[in-house]
């Protein structure tokens, strides 16, 4: 039986061969995990690029669902559209009682002044669509839970027969840096997605509205280096307005 | 010193480490890039998910619309101050479920409240206030008993589609830019174009009754049973040396009916509208297809209206027609108490809203804008036994041509909001 302490000791030679063999192995591992990594990255930005479309578009479609009345579609940053809207925020039927500067509705129970203009929010109006006093609309300054306050008169009081809309005039536009922004009249610019590059809408048929956008990768991808070509992502949805 | 061999069994540990360490180094990599595909699945599958609730909740607003409609006399009951549940949670299999509940929205409207609930709980909530409108049919052609269309019609519009609440059947090649449903079965040829939903078991289609006597009072004329024209006043209205009245003469045999026998160009016609106590025959000649100057009036036959010859352009009044419209009888254009036949040959065109009390029958070649209903209230006639589409019928419908307020109304969406 041999000793242990014989076995401890093994040749430089050994080492040495040893050494190369692993280092030719970690070498091509590197490689390896060099090329995987950089498609990782590559696949991540794919993914993070197409999850920013995908919601900025969610976000569309469910504005262009909630339209009251019907949309303008422009060519504003040629050939990219810009659509405006008015957007429903709430409605129902007058409860009555009102005055010249209010309207009640005691099947509500709002936030109060979840309708007052503000810098963030925007303006929110009132319009009466249907009975009494059909056709006039009035800017919004204040709410209770049940009761509206207006910022100018009634010509008409609106009563118990009237259908009124709470909405917003909105807007959805690319902007020269390529951002997709919503903006709402009387308030902020809100950025939907960054590296936007193409953004058009169209009209299907009287309550049907097509939205086609065009997404690009933030860098390039790192295996080609090229700033010419960009990963991009093009896609279409459309929205039934449903009022 | 040791041999090679010696030194190479000495080296079996140290690789054993080496090769667990090179291990552990892999499931690392491999393990942080699962879990970053593990982000973007979960990521996607919240995408799904959202979409998913909120599809559930817009088919459980459609499906309470369409309920209620069914329900109206229901309404006052689901007018309650606080919320109570209309439609019970109903799992759309694969999908998730949808519930929705119904209060009171002021003015006779009802808000109603659709949860939509997919996988992992996701909830979308929208909320759509329902009133009752003047009918308006989903489709351009209703029946209450089984239709079969042999013909290779054409219908187009918003609303261009057929519906029996019956059987249906289609044989030929007709184009269709809606839906062809049933709520008997449904069979259709191969080459039936057919752009919406098809199949049978699917609803049954409300169909407001309309009797031709409770339109009598909006007529201008009656042609009465004894031969005699009589304006409301009950005045005979005179006839010329023929014994015409504006083409219209009694006829005798084979039972006593009125038949309207003209030529546009060397008649006079007078557009009004008429209740012709028992049936009505047309023949050719009233109004011109091409340009379109149709005769206008509401025709209103207690028995059959059938319509036999070709060149017949006939509207329903329009409130720009002056005295000629009336609310009561408004879009209305033909209204038979028995069967309604369209026969005859070419250049037929009608505009406005055609119900046969009993079947109904499109034989000719007709362009039709409006919509068509045969209420099949019973089977007495046997001008026509079942209801049936055998000519090329051009019909257009676009939800428009309102019915008369009098009659059923259909529930339809005031507005409605994602919450």
């Amino acid at each position: 039986m041999k000793t242990l302490k014989s076995e401890t000791a093994f040749s430089q030679v050994e080492v040495l061969i040893a050494l190369g063999i692993s280092g030719i192995l970690f070498a091509g591992m590197f490689q390896l995990y060099l090329s995987s990594a950089s498609s990782g990255l590559v696949q991540s930005q794919k993914t993070q690029m197409q999850t920013d479309a995908r919601a900025a578009m969610n976000l569309m479609a469910q504005d262009l669902r909630q339209i009251y009345g019907s949309a303008t579609i422009s060519t504003t940053l040629s050939p990219n559209d810009t659509i405006s809207f008015t957007r429903l925020e709430d409605s129902g039927y007058s409860s009555g009682g009102n005055t010249a500067s209010t309207l009640n509705d005691t099947r509500k129970s709002w936030a109060t002044n979840m309708f007052a203009l503000s810098s963030a929010a925007g303006t929110y109006s009132v319009q009466i669509v249907g009975g009494t006093g059909m056709g006039q609309t009035n800017p919004i300054s204040g709410n209770t839970g049940s009761q509206l306050s207006l910022s100018t008169g009634w010509g008409t009081l609106p009563d118990a027969t009237s259908l009124y809309v709470i909405t917003r005039s909105k807007t959805l536009t690319l902007t020269a840096d390529n951002m997709l922004r919503s903006i709402t009249a009387g308030g902020r610019s809100t950025v939907l997605a960054a590296n936007i590059t193409s953004l058009s809408f169209s009209q299907l048929n009287a309550s049907t509205i097509s939205i086609t956008e065009t997404a690009r990768a933030t860098a390039p991808d790192p295996r080609t280096q090229s700033n010419v070509y960009l990963t991009s992502y093009t896609l279409t949805q459309s929205a039934t307005k449903r009022n | 010193m040791s041999t090679p061999l010696q030194s190479l069994k000495a080296q079996t540990g140290v690789i054993l480490v080496t090769t667990l360490l090179l291990l552990i180094l892999l499931t690392g990599v491999a393990l942080t890039s699962l879990a970053a595909l593990g982000v973007n699945q979960s990521q996607s599958q919240n995408l799904v998910n959202t979409k998913q609730a909120f599809e559930l909740a817009d088919a459980g607003i459609q499906y309470a619309t369409k309920y209620l409609n069914q329900h109206q006399p229901l309404w006052s009951t689901y007018a309650s101050a606080t919320a109570q549940t209309l439609i019970p949670s109903t799992t759309l299999t694969g999908l998730g479920t949808f519930t929705v509940s119904v209060q009171d929205g002021g003015n006779g409207s009802l808000k109603i409240t659709s949860t939509g609930t997919a996988s992992n709980n996701t909830q979308s909530v929208i909320t759509a206030l329902i009133a009752l409108g003047p009918y308006v049919p989903e489709d351009a052609l209703t029946t209450d008993q089984s239709l079969t269309i042999s013909g290779n019609m054409t219908v187009t519009g918003t609303n261009g589609g057929v519906h029996s609440n019956g059987s249906l059947t289609i044989t030929a090649s007709p184009t269709i830019s809606t839906n062809a449903t049933a709520f008997g079965t449904y069979s259709a040829s191969a080459t039936a174009q057919i752009s919406g939903v098809t199949g049978g078991s699917l609803y049954d289609a409300p169909i407001p009754l309309m009797h031709p006597l409770d339109f009598r009072a909006a007529a201008d004329y009656i042609l009465s049973w004894d031969g005699n024209v009589y304006n409301q006043a009950g005045v005979v209205q005179p006839r010329d040396g023929m014994g015409y009245w504006y083409c219209w003469q009694f006829v005798n045999t084979p039972n006593p009916h009125w038949e309207m026998v003209c030529d546009s160009y060397t008649n006079v016609l007078i557009n009004a509208s008429l209740y012709i106590e028992g049936d009505a025959i047309i023949w050719s000649g009233p109004g011109n297809f091409d340009p379109w100057v149709p005769l206008v009036g509401t025709i209103i036959a207690e028995g059959d209206l059938v319509i036999n010859g070709d060149w017949v352009a006939l509207r329903a009044p329009m409130p720009s027609d002056g005295a000629l419209f009336k609310a009561s009888t408004q879009n209305l254009l033909f209204l038979a108490g028995g069967d309604v036949k369209i026969a005859g040959g070419v250049r037929q065109r009608y505009q406005g809203i055609i119900v046969a009390g009993e079947q109904l029958s499109i034989q000719a070649p007709a362009t039709i804008g409006g919509y068509l209903l045969a209420q099949d209230l019973s089977n007495m006639s046997g001008t026509v036994t079942s209801n049936s589409v055998t000519g090329a019928v051009a019909l257009t419908y676009n939800g428009d041509y309102p019915a008369p307020a009098t009659l059923l109304k259909t529930a339809r969406v005031l507005t409605w909001k994602i919450q």
